[in-house]
């Protein structure tokens, strides 16, 4: 009796009483906020959590659960064959990103700067981007072909070699990685295109009555002023290429000899190759807290994504 | 006039770029329009065209199914997720409650969740609920989406609240201001994220794959995965399946390629 009259007492102290008004109003916010945080707790969080408490255990998916305490974790860091994964996902993110951010800026600054045909060239950039995952991976397969692709059959007229692009532990990473800024580019050519329409022309008038040079106006007015739309691309693109997968297995599973198994790759091969689903597990929360850095860094550097 | 003809310059990477970017889908189709069974002797110029590899795939494999269930899939997910992320993003962006921040945060933090980190213990919790094999296995866990409720809120952020206030003052309800000031101004942005829910259900292909293994409820994407098994591969009926895959995401980007733009810049720029 005594406790809770104390408990009201501090709560009615803590927060001050709401209108009727106000009340309402916070009734209808979490009515309205109710299906999706349900669903989110349902499909993500309990996941989240359950993936926490799998990692402790030792599991096959079919009997029952061996608790091994932190086991998995231990484990993970004397595995040469995950950190050498983890490495190439490094090395992978720091090819990636520089490519893909030069790749998708000069297409943006071709649509931009092309007499005609800006919607043409635009729309066929774009196209790569709503495709499918199996779609490419299974088109760019074919074209890279060692005997009959597409792109050897180019190759070989102009230097008269045969690369095995998908086959050997040289290619394997470069053509995968070709793959996936060709799908990628024309999404963050997007993001740089309203990032140039955003920098008022009269910069550009003022540098050219100043005899400014094309290559003096790009390094002082345009690159500059896309700030924003570059530490989007640079955030977005890497935490991408931590979770780069779909092309990879459609490509060449992560082989030859492991040459392209990223981090994705193997937790999936751990899980469903090897049924150790504890240990596939903690390999994807390692993975997860890599990610999560690189996300903390990009609301720090945004000043915590908020705009009110 | 000396810039202006450098500028003409443009059009040898421009048109090099456009080559790339375009070449594999026109490949694609000339694989499917092709007889030629021999990877190595498609070409772009199609020697015979023939509608033979279509015939086959509709009626020697059930593809008209695995196009139902996709479409089925994909249109539910647009219109229920829409409805689901919009009513959230309403919430957090203009009505005052405590816990917003919190809500807020969790929502936000769903999205540097890896879907490899929740794949399994997703694939237990779905089996649990008994819906390993159905469509509703699909559709569930692609409704409620951080990406969808943070781009909503940042757009309902920056309409004036004028509409709303006069709203308030007729005595409407808040479900009322969403229904009848809300949604009308936000067709836009609601066009795009559509799109781009149905899009992604439309594209997926790893959860389809892990949590229907029965062939009555496979999608577009594993039914042409499954073309290509160990022993053979039958490339024809690949290039045909991924033919017919690219046909509805062209014709919708065909109509709607400024709202997909549009959605893009509105997440890349105020995120």
């Amino acid at each position: 009796m005594l406790k809770s009259k104390q408990g009201l007492k501090k709560q009615a102290i803590k927060k001050p009483k709401l209108s009727r008004i106000a009340r309402r109003e916070e009734r209808a916010a979490w009515l309205f906020l109710a299906p999706a945080i349900l669903l989110l707790m349902v499909f993500v969080f309990i996941p989240m959590i359950n993936a926490g408490y799998i990692s402790l255990h030792s599991w096959d998916l079919l009997t029952d659960m061996e608790w091994i305490g932190f086991d998995n974790f231990i484990a993970l860091f004397q595995d040469k064959d995950w950190i050498s994964a983890l490495i190439r996902t490094f090395i992978y993110a720091l090819c990636y990103v520089p490519s893909l951010f030069i790749m998708a800026l000069l297409l943006a600054l071709i649509v931009k700067h092309i007499p005609k045909g800006t919607g043409i060239f635009r729309t066929a950039y774009f196209m790569p981007v709503i495709l499918s995952s199996v779609v490419t991976g299974i088109i760019w397969k074919l074209m890279y072909d060692e005997r009959s692709g597409l792109i050897n059959n180019i190759i070989e007229g102009i230097l008269g070699i045969r690369i095995p692009w998908l086959s050997s532990v040289e290619w394997a990473m470069a053509a995968v990685l070709i793959v996936n800024v060709w799908m990628q580019m024309g999404y963050y050519m997007i993001i740089f295109l309203a990032g140039l329409q955003d920098i008022p022309t009269s910069y550009y008038e003022a540098a050219k009555i100043d005899g400014a040079n094309p290559w003096q106006i790009f390094w002082r007015i345009t690159f500059p002023n896309l700030s924003n739309a570059s530490l989007f691309v640079v955030v977005m693109s890497v935490i991408g290429s931590f979770q780069a997968y779909d092309q990879i297995a459609m490509l060449t599973q992560g082989g030859p000899a492991g040459s392209t198994t990223l981090g994705v790759q193997y937790i999936y091969d751990t899980a469903f190759g090897l049924y150790d689903m504890g240990y596939a597990a903690s390999c994807a929360l390692n993975l997860f807290v890599i990610i999560l850095i690189f996300t903390m860094m990009q609301f720090k550097l945004t000043r915590g994504g908020e705009k009110e | 006039m000396k810039p202006k003809k450098i500028k003409y310059l443009l059009y040898i990477p421009a048109i090099l770029l456009l080559v790339i970017s375009v070449y594999p889908m026109l490949w694609t189709l000339c694989g499917a329009i092709n007889t030629e069974s021999q990877l190595g002797r498609i070409s772009i110029i199609p020697q015979g065209v023939s509608f033979r590899n279509f015939v086959t795939i509709f009626t020697e494999y059930d593809f008209l199914h695995y196009i139902g269930n996709t479409l089925f899939y994909a249109v539910i997910v647009m219109i229920l997720s829409l409805f689901v992320n919009s009513l959230a993003a309403y919430a957090l962006a203009r009505l005052r409650f405590r816990g917003k921040k919190i809500a807020f945060m969790l929502i936000m933090c769903t999205m540097m969740i890896p879907f490899s980190v929740t794949m399994i213990p997703l694939f237990v919790i779905i089996r649990g609920m008994g819906l390993v094999d159905s469509l509703m296995a699909l559709i569930l866990p692609s409704l409620a989406g951080a990406f969808g409720i943070f781009m909503l809120r940042q757009f309902y952020l920056n309409i004036p609240t004028d509409l709303e206030d006069a709203a308030k003052i007729d005595g409407l309800s808040y479900f009322g201001i969403y229904v009848k000031v809300i949604m009308p101004l936000s067709k836009s942005v609601m066009l795009s994220l559509g799109l781009f829910a149905f899009l992604s259900c439309w594209n997926s292909y790893l959860w389809p794959l892990i949590v229907n293994t029965s062939e009555e409820y496979w999608v577009i994407s594993t039914g042409i995965a499954s073309f290509s098994s160990a022993r053979n591969t039958d490339w024809n009926m690949i290039l045909t399946g991924a033919t017919i895959s690219m046909i509805p995401t062209a014709i919708l980007f065909a109509f709607f390629q400024r709202s997909l733009v549009e959605g893009i810049k509105v997440t890349g720029i105020k995120g």
